[in-house]
């Protein structure tokens, strides 16, 4: 556990003196919520509304996923992160990117709010069902990058490994998000709050039990 | 040579299959009518597609475990085993949503979990293509195989029961259980499980001695 804490605040470290990467992130979402708003010329229905979001965010998060073992698989880092407990690298990683995830997410709803105005009805539903489903992008993305980092092309390896797992989580965050557009009764997506946490939590336990055959050689 | 019962056992059980499932009798209903004959293959393949995926997660496990490169060897030929199931399995049921449906695809919960289904085993495919080393393609496909199963089951199995579903058996629809409990179905259905597992299983078997073969080889050559 300890360890964790220890790779997180060194993920910071290094992304602070690396500051461009993450401004290319903020960018990327920017630019492609502006693409969105001019091709829909400023009038979009709720449902293309919510639809639009969620996969700028599902392919800036995949963006944000790509460098995270970059670093880790060549050179002096490789020989540093040995030293580490696996099950913590894991985490410190999955920890690190679903915080980077949470902004992108939030900066992607609050750019929507602003170009494409808000439609949602109930709030904090949005909100959680933005933390939850970054969650779940950013645990599936820590993992399949760990194996494609470790593969000869592995830019577009990511994309085709991880979009059909995400497929099911990104489809009940969509119900959920799209539940909190229309305003709906708790007895309507209660439901997928469960299936979306049992999802996370599936993931989370499948990367922590086989990170170590991924990473050791 | 060994006396391998259980490849004429598949044999016979696949062409009586053929055979009373084409011509047997069936039960007559609206809209299905001689439709109802697809459950004889397109749920019967579905079923040894799941069992052969099994076969393959079980042995991508041994594999993690023992660090065995023939265990590498079951998963990856179960896996290729199980697609072409799951293949012919999309392509009977397609007909069937044809014929009643009236369409090849129409937007359903089922249908889009058995397209993912397909594409998460495409691309556990990719990834093997994309290593040099032996072991680290062995290790590294295996868990993503571990994901890859479970992630399926999650599609096909659990999803399109929290939406409405077209599909026999979702949403108010009748299922295929409440009329192929009659009897005469019943003595084809299960003779047509058993009887694709055992030809999927046969399929393997000869894959893998072809693969244990082209080692060898290789490795003649590397000694010569």
């Amino acid at each position: 556990m300890k360890g964790m804490w220890i790779i997180l605040a060194h993920e910071f470290q290094l992304e602070w003196k690396q500051r461009y990467a993450v401004f290319g992130l903020l960018i990327y979402v920017l630019s492609t919520v502006f693409v969105t708003y001019l091709a829909f010329q400023g009038s979009i229905s709720e449902r293309a509304w919510n639809v639009v979001l969620w996969i700028v965010l599902l392919l800036a998060s995949v963006n944000a996923a790509t460098g995270s073992f970059i670093r880790e698989t060549s050179g002096r880092y490789w020989l540093y992160y040995q030293l580490v407990d696996p099950r913590s690298l894991i985490l410190g990683k999955t920890l690190y990117n679903m915080i980077l995830m949470w902004v992108l997410a939030l900066l992607a709803w609050a750019c929507f709010r602003l170009f494409l105005g808000d439609p949602v009805v109930h709030q904090g539903l949005y909100l959680v069902s933005l933390l939850l489903g970054s969650s779940g992008f950013a645990a599936t993305l820590s993992t399949m990058a760990a194996i494609s980092a470790r593969t000869r092309q592995n830019t577009a390896l990511l994309a085709i490994l991880s979009l059909p797992i995400l497929l099911p989580l990104f489809l009940v965050t969509l119900q959920l998000s799209n539940a909190a557009i229309l305003g709906l009764t708790y007895e309507l997506w209660w439901r997928s709050i469960i299936v979306i946490g049992l999802l996370n939590g599936v993931t989370l336990l499948l990367s922590y039990l086989l990170f170590p055959y991924l990473w050791r050689d | 040579m060994k006396w391998n019962w259980w490849k004429i056992a598949s044999m016979i059980l696949v062409i009586y299959v053929l055979i009373a499932g084409l011509l047997g009798e069936v039960p007559r209903l609206p809209i299905l009518n001689e439709t109802i004959r697809n459950l004889y293959f397109h749920v019967t393949m579905w079923f040894s597609m799941i069992l052969l995926y099994l076969l393959s997660l079980i042995y991508s496990i041994r594999f993690l475990r023992s660090n065995d490169l023939s265990h590498d060897d079951w998963a990856v030929e179960s896996a290729i085993s199980g697609l072409v199931l799951g293949a012919l399995g999309l392509v009977t049921g397609m007909l069937w949503a044809r014929f009643t449906w009236g369409a090849f695809w129409v937007n359903d919960p089922k249908l889009n979990g058995a397209a993912i289904a397909m594409l998460i085993y495409f691309a556990y495919f990719i990834l093997r293509q994309s290593f040099d080393d032996e072991r680290k393609r062995a290790r590294l496909s295996a868990v993503y195989n571990i994901f890859a199963f479970i992630f399926m089951i999650v599609f096909i199995g659990i999803l399109p029961r929290l939406t409405d579903s077209l599909h026999p058996g979702n949403g108010g629809n009748p299922a295929f259980s409440q009329y192929d409990l009659n009897s005469e179905m019943r003595k084809v259905f299960y003779p047509a499980v058993i009887g694709w597992v055992l030809v999927g299983y046969w399929i393997v078997s000869i894959r893998l001695r072809i693969r244990r073969m082209e080692r060898k080889l290789a490795w003649k050559e590397l000694n010569k």
